[in-house]
């Protein structure tokens, strides 16, 4: 079976030319770096029945919408999430965020993350990378 | 285009760090074994309720089952899990390399494998002999009599053709 689907990593090109989600796997979501490259793998080879599972739709945090955005989940005491947009077959992820008790912390607002998801779509050769794992 | 091989070479930069490593070993099992329960109910057409019942357990806990965060199988579940599919189980030490490649090569018979019918049905037995047997006419009559057999208890389930059966039917034929 090939893959279904593809997740990419904003690449900041505007800004130091770092890749956000990479960086953010590495510094504060470094304990959930292991579930999501484990989950991440299985995701591009479902149906996107099974996604519906695995994949969660996105609510307001803090009075912001999030909408038409998903995320994927380590939960635990400290919950973290990856937040994607799809199009297509394509897995924008975009931002990250933490969330302990009452407190959540999004590294982007939502509104940026739009503007992220439409940087990736109109010039994939400068905004985005097929998601790295190291 | 990251490759296979670019992401086994990414994952095994990142399993330098001891820390990324062990969580490496329960998310494997974790993230893994959600997938595989969901996918080998979805092959068998299994609802979480008849899964649930087959396995005398309540749905609520099949469902935490399938959620790549539960974490907390125990051998016990995993063999009357693999039990109520009718599929093998390993439970294996293995190098960190197989477990790189485990997580990223997945073929769909990798996530959820055919059931010991199933595998029966898809005449793996009949095509090993065929690869292994010297053409002769005889030798031939066997192999298509097992070929045979299999399909005809593939296609008409609470059945199951005789070897004689379907010899008599391929002489009268």
């Amino acid at each position: 079976m090939g893959n279904e689907f593809t997740f990419y990593d904003y690449i900041d090109a505007d800004g130091d030319g770092a890749n956000v989600i990479k960086d953010w796997l590495n510094g504060d979501g470094k304990d959930a770096k292991a579930h999501f490259t484990n989950i991440m793998p299985q995701l591009e080879v479902s149906a996107p029945a099974v996604w519906r599972n695995y994949a969660k739709p996105m609510k307001t945090i803090k009075g912001q919408k999030w909408h038409g955005f998903q995320e994927l989940r380590k939960l635990g005491k400290v919950n973290y999430r990856l937040i994607f947009k799809m199009e297509g077959h394509n897995v924008f992820l975009v931002a990250c965020a933490i969330h302990k008790g009452q407190n959540y912390t999004t590294n982007v607002s939502p509104q940026t993350a739009l503007k992220r998801v439409a940087q990736m779509i109109d010039n994939p050769a400068k905004y985005r990378r097929e998601h790295e794992y190291n | 285009m990251n490759t296979t091989n670019n992401k086994r070479k990414q994952i095994w930069e990142s399993l330098h760090d001891i820390e990324f490593r062990k969580q490496f070993i329960d998310e494997h099992i974790s993230v893994g074994i959600a997938f595989q329960i969901r996918a080998l109910r979805d092959r068998q057409k299994l609802t979480q309720a008849k899964l649930a019942e087959l396995l005398k357990v309540k749905q609520p806990l099949l469902s935490a089952w399938e959620n790549p965060n539960y974490g907390k199988y125990t051998l016990k579940t995993l063999k009357e899990l693999a039990k109520a599919f009718d599929v093998g189980l390993l439970v294996r030490f293995v190098p960190f390399s197989t477990l790189v490649d485990w997580a990223i090569n997945l073929p769909g018979d990798v996530i959820a494998p055919p059931s010991f019918n199933e595998e029966e049905d898809n005449h793996h037995v009949a095509l090993a002999t065929l690869a292994s047997v010297k053409p002769s006419p005889e030798n031939m009559k066997l192999v298509v009599t097992d070929t045979l057999v299999g399909f005809v208890n593939s296609k008409v389930p609470g059945t199951f053709a005789s070897e004689a059966l379907i010899t008599e039917e391929l002489i009268n034929a």
